[in-house]
């Protein structure tokens, strides 16, 4: 190669994302000079935006930080909240919460899988194209992402910006009847997940191996959703509140979103993650149809994070039809919820990875201060590791569509926020 | 399957959410429909592909940016939109939605999309509704119910 070639990909605007960002990569002969991943979308003040209101509005205000995982950031919150004030729902809510969450997990995967990620591995250029070659794939995913948005809808009344959690519990229990037909159609829908767990660990993934940290909670009993320690493949184990003394957030010149680090280094959060962590409290049925795949967990291959996902939706039907099959209707659908000055943190797995948020607030319940720690702040600069990392190995002398081609799949490969994104459009190349 | 689908599609802010005032409206002013046969939705582009796949016909509500001051609103073919238009700041908008769909051979039909004009899509609020919308909504969903129950199974 010629040392003196230098190359510079811009991706100005990375189209169809949730939120807005860019991609920028110096290739100076056969190094990458510099490699950005940049978020410019102005910072949306959530934090700020949520001082000074009562605690009680606070699940509402957050579940508007996401259209696709509103959920998570009202489970985070309820969590730290109620643990301000010493408020143990019950196990109806505990219940509850999990089953809207596990509709969550299963919207976000499937919209993922099918919409962003598999059109990558099996080479179109997005799902419009895919669907005409794979119309029952993505059907199953459909169906599979409609039955998502109606666990939602079950008990938040609305699949986007959901508006029925509320502290200390739910403001609406659903009624028996649209139970029994909710479970019914969580039976009914068990094969297609199972089918979809075998197609997505058929798609042709590269061969790659890397290492990396794998960070995601890990709870008690159970595969973790809604509460545990957070731990990691490098030793960490710690409770939720510990979170600031291990992780730290900076700014870097190229992002509004900060870089959040574990002891100064990047980590890898989501699914991939958690079943890395995880995968000895997946349920029999879930475990037997991964080693039907043949592929094997813990997995150093990021792309087996699409594995990883659809893993996740069947182990998500099958837990939303344990938790239907015993629902009973409450008395009441919440708990009182008595404001209380104090500081705590809440620790959910989104299905993007661990979502942190941490609340002050004084004795009328007023918040005082809010930290919101999303996971694709926690994944951007793994992602930028496995980019320099998987350019360099391609080669830096390929074509720059190649290398743009390959630098779009890796980062929607992590599902980040930013990047519910099929394709990144308008590639600039500037030669030197 | 449900027989018609009237999806109200954007968001909870601002401008964007009119589309979901319009079916709230629906839902509260117009005469009933039978919730075997309608289906009332407030959603966001990327939830239309799995919510329109299981319905026989729709009906989608949604702001249009752009001059049309006569009336308040527009009713488009929403089959015929081309999905090399950006309808959504997410990327994923009414169009994408339907480009799948119609990939899967599984648009619904009739697909009809009201836009109903907006001046300002930045503001806070979304503006009131445009005098006649719910009737005119209404009216023309009665008359897909009508039609579909005519068709042959």
């Amino acid at each position: 190669m010629d040392e003196q070639r230098r190359v510079a990909i811009r991706v100005p605007v990375l189209a169809r994302v949730e939120g807005e960002g860019a991609l920028e990569i110096d290739v100076r002969g056969d190094r990458i000079e510099a490699l950005r991943l940049r978020i410019y979308e102005p910072p949306r003040f959530f934090e700020k935006f949520l001082e000074g209101r009562e605690a009680h509005e606070v699940p509402d205000m957050v579940a508007r930080i996401c259209g696709i995982c509103p959920v998570a950031y009202q489970m985070s919150a309820v969590q730290a909240l109620e643990r301000i004030a010493g408020l143990d729902p019950g196990p109806w809510v505990a219940a509850m919460r999990r089953l809207i969450y596990c509709g969550e997990w299963i919207e976000s995967h499937c919209l993922h899988i099918h919409m962003l990620s598999a059109p990558d591995f099996l080479g179109y250029p997005g799902v419009v194209e895919m669907a005409r070659d794979h119309p029952r794939e993505v059907s199953r995913g459909l169906a599979l992402q409609g039955i998502g948005n109606a666990l939602i809808r079950l008990l938040g009344a609305r699949s986007v910006h959901p508006v029925g959690v509320r502290l200390g519990g739910f403001h609406h229990a659903p009624a028996q009847a649209e139970v029994a037909a909710m479970q019914a159609r969580v039976e009914a829908a068990l094969p297609q997940a199972q089918a979809l767990l075998a197609w997505c660990a058929s798609l042709p993934f590269p061969v790659v191996q890397q290492r990396f940290t794998s960070v995601a909670l890990r709870a008690a009993a159970g595969y973790p959703i809604d509460g545990g320690h957070i731990v990691s493949d490098a030793g960490l184990d710690i409770a939720a509140d510990e979170f600031e003394q291990h992780f730290a957030e900076h700014q870097v010149p190229h992002s509004t979103a900060l870089h959040c680090l574990l002891h100064g280094h990047p980590y890898l959060a989501g699914p991939l993650a958690r079943l890395n962590l995880n995968i000895d409290r997946m349920p029999a049925v879930v475990q037997g149809a991964l080693d039907a795949t043949g592929l094997r967990f813990p997995s150093a291959n990021p792309y087996h994070g699409l594995v990883a996902r659809a893993a996740e939706v069947l182990y998500a039907l099958h837990e939303a039809q344990r938790l239907l099959r015993d629902y009973a209707r409450p008395a009441s659908p919440y708990a009182d919820y008595v404001p209380r000055a104090g500081s705590a943190s809440g620790c959910t797995e989104a299905p993007r990875g661990l979502l942190w948020h941490r609340y002050s607030t004084d004795s009328d319940g007023i918040v005082k201060a809010a930290r919101i720690v999303p996971p694709t702040s926690q994944n951007q600069a793994r992602i930028e590791e496995d980019l320099r990392r998987s350019l360099q190995e391609y080669g830096l002398e390929r074509a720059d569509d190649e290398l743009r081609a390959l630098g779009e799949r890796v980062i929607r490969n992590y599902d980040p926020c930013i990047s519910c994104a099929t394709h990144f459009l308008d590639l600039r190349v500037r030669r030197q | 399957m449900t027989r018609l689908c009237i999806a109200g599609v954007g968001s909870a802010f601002g401008a964007d959410r009119i589309g979901w005032d319009a079916v709230e409206a629906v839902a509260a002013n117009a005469p009933p429909f039978s919730a075997e046969e309608v289906l009332l939705r407030c959603c966001a582009p990327f939830e239309l592909p799995p919510l329109l796949a299981t319905a026989e016909a729709a009906i989608l509500v949604d702001a249009l940016v752009g001059d049309n001051k006569a009336r308040g609103w527009l009713l488009l073919d929403a089959a015929a939109l081309a999905p090399r238009h950006e309808l959504s700041s997410h990327g994923f908008g009414i169009a994408q939605a339907l480009a799948v769909l119609r990939a899967l051979g599984r648009l619904p039909s009739p697909l009809l999309l009201y836009g109903i004009r907006i001046d300002d899509p930045a503001a806070s609020a979304a503006p009131p509704l445009p005098d006649g919308l719910i009737a005119e909504i209404a009216h023309r969903a009665a008359r897909i119910l009508c039609r579909c129950r005519q068709a042959p199974a």
